[in-house]
């Protein structure tokens, strides 16, 4: 059997770096950059993430829309900018696998974001925790739906 | 790329693999200096690219990332397509050009596209299969073809899970590829069934049943639930039967017919048993007016399997076995079932029966034509209406299949305890001695059985039937 590693080319680092860059016009208005060091340690988490999650991905969509959705979370701010997003992108990959993939790239990272303000006040650990529990209930009760529609 | 060129270049096609046929092409091919390094990675990232465009798909663009596992998948499928283009080449040289001409994407949606017109063709040829089948109760091949093939056509998807045989096929053919993969794997099983029916057309279905029906009583089995090959059986009785000079058609044979044969065939070498065995095929062939050449090929290689089983069958005077003779008048068997236990009155009128018989052959007649389930039989054992010798008349009466069946009850401990060196002599001769006649008189009969015998039902004990029941 074909190994799938035999296939999988490394993103080049430059260009990973200049799509994390290029998220700084939206964040600036909220006051906060990433430097190319902050880059890369996200591309670092991201690729760590992965390979403990056991998930391949095809682009880094991902990073960038964790990016332009958590930029505007009042628990956010510049001093812990970097360090957040190097969490949230672990926690993303890690919410994807224990819902099973059925939910949307887009959507997870909303709930995340809804979750994480209003029910979590900033907590990574409880986002990962407790709201992932009852996630992964509502959608073995098929409430997904409503989660949607709630939002 | 002339093949002087090739030949110098040091290509060998023997190291290209049809399972894996893309890559260990392209493998070779940079081995031999056919292709460089970085024309290899170009490719390779070509596949990725059409990888990429999968997952997207797959998650209807919902998710950029899925899980190893079902990227592995996802690729095997990609691959299983393209390597469906790659066969269709004479040559592996003519593929490689044609696979460096065309680009991986090209080649993956032409393979892509001939793998779902196989499925089209598949079904036609299904059709053909169904028009063609054999009327039997045997419940593999009927099952097979009600349900499994058509679940195959429902569930088999060519974009994702094209390398899948995603069917719950039971029926086993005389000569079934089992490496194939995919719509390439049914389209061989549906080709080689037609075949098989087409053969068996060639004979009545009473016929057919009739020798079913007595390979059900030399094995001791109920047929129609055993994963048998209708066509082998078939092919093996008709040629016998041409070798006693009867015709092919005739499935028919004798126990004494059986014997003759034997008693001919034991006078020869093994070269010539290959050669009276190959000469018997073509006459069976030319009997029955086949003239396709796929056929013709098939029947001889399904044929010529038979030979190290004849060998050995008459070495081992089990001839009877493989050349199935009409058992005229079978005895009484048992046939172990659950499910089918005597009500409490026709069981107590059998132990009065039984009590009122003095004559032990009689008694054991009685229970073998009467009792149809394991527990019934038990309690006839405990019943206490059997006496001394009489134990052993009836044992006597029992088969392997049986004996293996009572011996996993009173060696049950043992078959757990030691599940992977059981040796069924040596769990008899520490058998203590039980407060329960039937016991003991089943562990002297056991014990004194011959070794051939005691390693028939060590074998029986230790398969997966023997387990289930």
């Amino acid at each position: 059997m074909a190994d799938i590693s035999r296939f999988i080319m490394p993103i080049s680092r430059e260009n990973a770096i200049s799509i994390i860059i290029s998220t700084n016009k939206l964040s600036q208005k909220h006051g906060m950059v990433l430097t190319e060091k902050d880059a890369l340690q996200i591309i670092d988490a991201r690729n760590k993430a992965l390979k403990t999650t056991g998930r391949i991905e095809v682009d880094l969509r991902v990073i960038n829309e964790i990016i332009r959705t958590f930029c505007k979370s009042p628990y956010i701010n510049q001093a812990n900018y970097a360090d957040m997003t190097c969490e949230l992108v672990e926690a993303f990959y890690y919410m994807k696998n224990e819902t099973g993939d059925k939910i949307g790239d887009d959507d997870l990272i909303h709930i995340m974001r809804d979750y994480f303000d209003n029910r979590c006040f900033g907590s990574i650990e409880l986002l990962t925790g407790r709201e992932l529990e009852k996630l992964v209930d509502e959608i073995r009760f098929a409430c997904y739906n409503d989660i949607l529609d709630d939002r | 790329m002339g093949n002087s060129l090739v030949s110098q270049l040091g290509f060998n096609p023997q190291n290209i693999d049809t399972n894996d046929y893309l890559l260990t092409l392209l493998d070779e091919a940079l081995r031999a200096g056919l292709i460089s390094e970085s024309t290899l990675q170009e490719l390779q990232i070509q596949i990725m690219e059409i990888l990429k465009d999968q997952i997207i798909r797959y998650t209807r663009g919902k998710s950029s990332s899925i899980p190893v596992e079902a990227a592995q998948n996802l690729l095997q499928s990609i691959l299983f397509c393209m390597d469906t283009f790659c066969l269709g080449f004479p040559t592996p040289i003519t593929c490689l050009s044609e696979l460096l001409e065309r680009g991986m994407k090209e080649v993956y949606r032409e393979g892509l596209a001939l793998v779902k017109s196989k499925v089209n063709e598949a079904k036609k040829l299904f059709a053909e299969v169904r028009s063609t089948r054999i009327q039997t109760s045997l419940i593999a091949y009927n099952s097979t073809l009600n349900e499994a093939i058509p679940d195959f056509f429902k569930n088999y998807d060519a974009n994702f899970n094209a390398h899948d045989t995603a069917a719950g096929i039971d029926y086993p053919l005389a000569g079934d590829d089992v490496n194939a993969r995919g719509v390439e794997y049914i389209q061989q099983y549906l080709q080689k069934m037609k075949m098989e029916n087409m053969f068996c057309r060639r004979f009545s279905r009473k016929e057919i049943d009739r020798l079913l029906e007595n390979y059900g009583r030399v094995y001791r089995i109920r047929y129609p639930e055993f994963l048998i090959n209708i066509f082998e059986i078939v092919l093996t009785n008709a040629i016998f039967s041409v070798m006693l000079g009867e015709k092919a058609t005739s499935l028919t044979l004798r126990k004494n017919q059986v014997v003759l044969l034997r008693e001919r065939l034991s006078g020869l070498e093994v070269s010539e048993m290959g050669s009276l065995l190959r000469s018997t095929i073509d006459r069976v062939i030319e009997e029955l007016g086949i003239r396709d050449q796929d056929m013709i090929v098939y029947i001889f290689r399904c044929g010529e399997n038979l030979l190290p089983r004849l060998i050995n069958a008459v070495q081992q005077e089990t001839l009877q076995r493989l050349a199935i003779p009409v058992m005229d008048d079978p005895e009484p068997e048992i046939l172990f079932e659950f499910g089918e236990s005597m009500n409490d009155e026709d069981f107590r009128r059998l132990v009065e029966d039984l009590l009122a018989c003095a004559d032990p052959a009689e008694k054991a007649r009685m229970i073998m034509s009467r009792i149809r389930s394991l527990v019934d039989f038990i309690d006839i054992l405990k019943a206490d209406c059997l006496f001394g010798d009489e134990y052993r008349v009836l044992f006597e009466r029992l088969g392997d299949m049986e004996l293996s069946i009572l011996a996993r009850v009173i060696l049950v401990d043992e078959l757990r305890d030691q599940s992977d060196e059981f040796s069924f002599a040596k769990a008899l001769s520490l058998i203590q001695i039980s407060d329960t006649v039937w016991v003991n008189q089943l562990s002297v009969f056991l014990q004194q059985l011959s070794h051939d015998r005691q390693q028939a039902i060590e074998d029986l004990l230790k398969t997966e039937t023997g387990m289930v029941i």
